[in-house]
């Protein structure tokens, strides 16, 4: 998980949260396949402005 | 007892109770079927994201996405797009609360006194705020796994000494 903060959020503001999935992938690796998510989510305050990205990585194994 | 367990639920996988672990994640994956899971944030702003109606027959199975399940690799999500139903309202009580826990002391966050002459002009919430407002809920029920190998996170609950979990 890293985060990217782009503005102050500030009391009074109210956020929205907009997630997007960027990347799927497989890999294969010694236990089996792998799957890979790559989630990127946006915050936007009240204005429209962007006060920060939050992008996660999740892996699965699947059997 | 719903909000917040599929967070604690998965911190139990992360510490190696797994076959209890998959127990438990069967009853939440019934409770997201239900659609009774819902997430309480702070100022009792309720976020929700599809439930993943999953007919997985282990956890192991599947993972579901956007409340689709995904039992094989499926690039067409790829670009999907979730927005959360309801806006995290930022008040001067909640920075107060978050700096509090977790033992921030600067005047640039809570005096707006002392934060008018600082760089932002006025006192802001410490950007590590964000971790608390449930985003992870918001992407943990965007996804959910059979097997939540990379996700340990447990930031939000406040444990107490008389906490059962």
């Amino acid at each position: 998980m890293d985060v990217e903060f782009v503005a102050p959020i500030r009391a009074g503001d109210s956020l929205t949260i907009s997630s997007r999935i960027e990347e799927l992938y497989e890999k294969t690796g010694r236990s089996g396949p792998l799957t890979f998510v790559v989630i990127r989510s946006t915050y936007r305050n009240q204005h429209g402005g962007v006060v920060a990205f939050i992008n996660q990585r999740f892996t699965t194994r699947r059997q | 007892m719903w909000p917040g367990l599929d967070i604690a639920v998965l911190v139990g996988l992360d510490i190696g109770a797994a076959l209890g672990g998959f127990q438990i994640l069967g009853q939440v994956r019934q409770a997201l079927a239900r659609g009774r899971v819902e997430q309480t944030q702070h100022e009792g702003v309720i976020a929700s994201a599809p439930a993943c109606h999953s007919s997985a027959r282990s956890p192991l199975d599947t993972m579901c996405v956007g409340g689709v399940e995904m039992t094989d690799y499926d690039p067409t999500l790829v670009g999907r797009v979730f927005e959360a139903n309801h806006p995290i309202r930022i008040t001067a009580e909640m920075i107060a609360s978050f700096c509090v826990a977790v033992g921030e002391t600067s005047p640039l966050y809570t005096d707006s006194e002392a934060a008018k002459n600082g760089p932002w002009g006025g006192p802001v919430a410490p950007p590590s705020i964000i971790a608390a407002f449930g985003a992870d809920d918001n992407v943990l029920r965007l996804i959910s796994f059979g097997w939540p190998a990379a996700c340990r996170r447990d930031g939000r609950r406040v444990r107490r000494p008389d906490s059962r979990r």
